[in-house]
């Protein structure tokens, strides 16, 4: 049976006073768990991933196809860039990886990404978050677990450009509004 | 707001995370043998101390994970962060010295010194 998918946002990309709010919906995620000091298990999952996976805390590795995110010591999240190779690759992990001691979930449908571009994004952001974002994100490399107002989020620098800030956000479907609505909000302050 | 310092993710604000209680609190090795009272000892009574206490923290807006934290409860003063498993360090606090001369126990309840 297949199941219809839907985006949170009606809108998906939001234009207002130089910061753009877009919606990336259905990308492939996967939550990888597992002990890092396994070594049957990092070298399985880097020659299925053909990367090794990042054991340094709140720091990814990207190839062109997805990115590892690391959540926790022994907790990774797979997003991918390309969609083609998620199924391919959930298979092999689930296939390869020892099922009494890792555990593979697709988690495509948890969360959504919310991207936020513009001159003025870490700004904004700051009217939110108490974590300090121009420390704690301070390389492309960088990721952070925090809280936005009330809800958890997962944010990724993402700077594409060196003067236009970017950044992911990894939030739950049901706090995509809220969340975009604060932000819109937050865009009054820096005129066009 | 405190700043603590997760042994994983570095120093964070307060409102990421979450306490525990307690640490260093050992189950019982055989519950069927203690009577109700021992039992409710082990569940439910805690030392409530004014000044060092080591309590269990999690980062749960953040890695999830636990960790133990040597706190002032008097001043709020983190003296020490420390992972599940390591021994707690041996710290001294500076605890405030009140006119009065209160007891080491929270709030002077003389009945939660243990017998």
């Amino acid at each position: 049976m297949n199941l219809k998918r839907n985006k949170v946002l009606e809108v998906s990309t939001i234009k207002k006073n130089g910061i753009t709010i877009k919606e990336l919906p259905f990308v492939g995620k996967i939550n990888l768990r597992g002990n890092s000091k396994d070594r049957e298990f990092m070298s399985n999952t880097g020659s299925i991933l053909d990367i090794v996976i990042p054991t340094e805390p709140n720091s990814k590795i990207q190839n062109t196809d997805f990115q590892v995110i690391w959540l926790s010591p022994n907790e990774w999240l797979v997003s991918f860039l390309n969609n083609d190779h998620f199924l391919k690759i959930f298979e092999e992990l689930n296939i390869k990886l020892n099922p009494e001691k890792t555990s593979v979930t697709d988690i495509s449908e948890n969360k959504t990404i919310i991207r936020i571009e513009g001159y003025n994004t870490s700004e904004l952001l700051k009217k939110f978050m108490v974590i300090d974002i121009d420390n704690a994100l301070n390389s492309n490399l960088r990721v952070a677990q925090t809280i936005f107002v009330k809800i958890p989020i997962l944010i990724i620098r993402n700077h594409h450009d060196k003067d236009i800030q970017s950044f992911d956000i990894h939030v739950n479907r049901s706090h995509t509004t809220y969340l975009r609505d604060l932000l819109l909000d937050g865009c009054n302050q820096f005129i066009d | 707001m405190l700043l603590i310092n997760c042994p994983y993710c570095g120093e964070r604000e307060q409102e990421e995370f979450s306490c525990g209680g307690e640490a260093h609190i050992e189950r019982p090795k055989n519950p069927p043998e203690l009577n109700d009272d021992q039992w409710a000892d082990y569940l439910f009574l805690r030392q409530n101390i004014k000044g060092l206490q080591y309590e269990r923290w999690n980062h749960s807006f953040g890695c999830r994970q636990w960790f133990n934290v040597a706190r002032n409860t008097a001043t709020d003063e983190i003296l020490a962060v420390y992972k599940m498993g390591e021994k707690p360090p041996e710290l001294k606090s500076n605890d405030p010295v009140t006119p009065c001369g209160e007891p080491a126990i929270g709030s002077g309840n003389f009945s939660t010194f243990k017998k």
